[in-house]
């Protein structure tokens, strides 16, 4: 049996199709192919019998014919744990009112997100040394943090933990910002009689 | 006393991204130039199994772990559950703003003890009930257990005829005994959201996917947590 790869990714797929499968449902794919995303679909490989089959099937028709078969896969292997066995129990969104670095403190807000009733928000005076030293930068007025507090087991042991793990957000590299400064100067040159909002 | 009939032993998230990626380019020290991730994460990386390659990225730090295929991202808990795995995954959506996605995955898991091996027993066999078993193989001479079941839950009433769908949101849930827990149940609710993306450019989906992440994962964990202990106590109740 040869294996015909339409596209040059070498990734491998799960299930294949055999074309006689595909060509006995000709109507679905061809309203499959209305959508312009089967055309950029990277992989496809199929499974053929004979050379006759081939005849039988394009290769537009085959790439098509795999994603009308073939949902993305978008769920993980199974998880097997080899940390210990840690179930949260309550949740909570936290923010920085003000950081006190003489009592090396921080006042937050917290907002309840998961398991805690009744869900009403409360004022916290957090010691800087449940921060982990990656996040003592993040610790500004404004910051946003989140509180986890979760059951653990380990060797036959459970205990009580929490986590407090900051919010990161991607930052906007010089390129990235010259960039966009370039498309708004393009933008603005199209656009006559609009004044900048620096000038 | 009563004791209660089951617990929450373990429990655990992932975000799943199906769509076009160049794992090379995911490595630790990449995510950390750009802010997602502390130089304390980049270190724990490299402490551990790492893979950074054309085919196959992959590591893990102490509270997540990161796999790049050509055509998935999947980001793990570890330990504790966090809202920073949608913000890792929405900020790398941000900063691949070209990347072509086909669907999201928003999946919750946990394990459950069992209190009494009678209720065990009992919710395998409410889930799968083992009478067309035994009628192959005699209950005198041989045992039926559930291994997997997998029901798929779709928005609207049950149709007439069959259609594949290629864009469609449903939730994959799962049972199994569990792996980790002697008398326990794993489950998992996979959340997969692709309709947003019928009739998107290619080039367009990554702040679409970026969006569905941000919006729905809190209330995704909310609804799977409610529905995995609910269905816990429904196969447990007489």
């Amino acid at each position: 049996m040869d294996s015909v790869i339409v596209s040059p990714n070498d990734s491998p797929l799960p299930n294949r199709t055999t074309p006689r499968d595909l060509s006995s449902r000709k109507v679905e794919l061809r309203s499959s192919l209305r959508n312009k995303h089967l055309l950029e679909l990277p992989t496809l490989a199929v499974q053929v019998s004979n050379e006759r089959d081939l005849e039988d099937v394009s290769p537009l028709s085959m790439l098509a014919a795999h994603y009308f078969v073939e949902q993305p896969k978008v769920s993980p292997e199974l998880p097997r744990y080899t940390a210990p066995l840690s179930a949260m129990r309550q949740l909570w969104e936290g923010t920085v009112i003000s950081v006190d670095s003489s009592t090396e403190t921080f006042e937050a807000a917290l907002s309840p997100r998961y398991g805690i009733e009744p869900p009403v928000e409360h004022m916290a005076e957090i010691d800087l040394a449940w921060v982990s030293s990656q996040d003592s930068d993040l610790v500004k007025p404004g910051a946003v943090f989140y509180l986890t507090l979760c059951k653990v087991q380990s060797r036959g042991s459970v205990r009580d933990s929490q986590e407090i793990r900051f919010r990161r957000k991607p930052y906007w590299t010089a390129e990235q910002i010259r960039k966009l400064n370039q498309a708004a100067e393009s933008l603005h040159a199209r656009l006559p009689g609009i004044k900048r909002i620096d000038e | 006393m009563t004791t209660k009939k089951y617990s929450v032993e373990a429990n655990g998230s992932s975000i799943v991204v199906a769509g076009t990626f160049a794992p090379q380019s995911l490595s630790p020290d990449w995510l950390c130039a750009r802010g997602l991730i502390g130089e304390g994460d980049v270190d724990a990386a490299n402490q551990e199994q790492i893979v950074v390659s054309n085919q196959l990225t992959t590591f893990q730090t102490q509270w997540f772990t990161l796999q790049v295929l050509p055509q998935q991202l999947v980001i793990n808990s570890r330990e504790a559950v966090t809202p920073a795995l949608m913000d890792l995954s929405v900020g790398i959506l941000s900063l691949l703003p070209s990347t072509p996605v086909l669907g999201i995955g928003i999946n919750n898991h946990a394990h459950f003890k069992i209190s009494k091996t009678a209720d065990y027993h009992k919710l395998g066999d409410k889930l799968v009930p083992k009478g067309v078993w035994y009628e192959l193989y005699s209950p005198q001479e041989f045992n039926a257990g559930t291994i997997h079941v997998t029901v798929r839950i779709e928005p609207g009433a049950r149709p007439d005829h069959l259609v594949n769908e290629l864009h469609a949101d449903y939730k994959n849930i799962t049972i199994q005994p569990s792996a980790n827990v002697l008398q326990g149940i794993f489950v998992m609710v996979n959340d997969h959201k692709s309709s947003m993306f019928a009739n998107v450019e290619p080039a367009d989906t990554a702040p679409i996917a970026a969006k569905i992440i941000a919006d729905n994962w809190q209330s995704s964990y909310d609804k799977a947590s409610s529905d995995m202990e609910q269905l816990i106590v429904n196969l447990i109740q007489d």
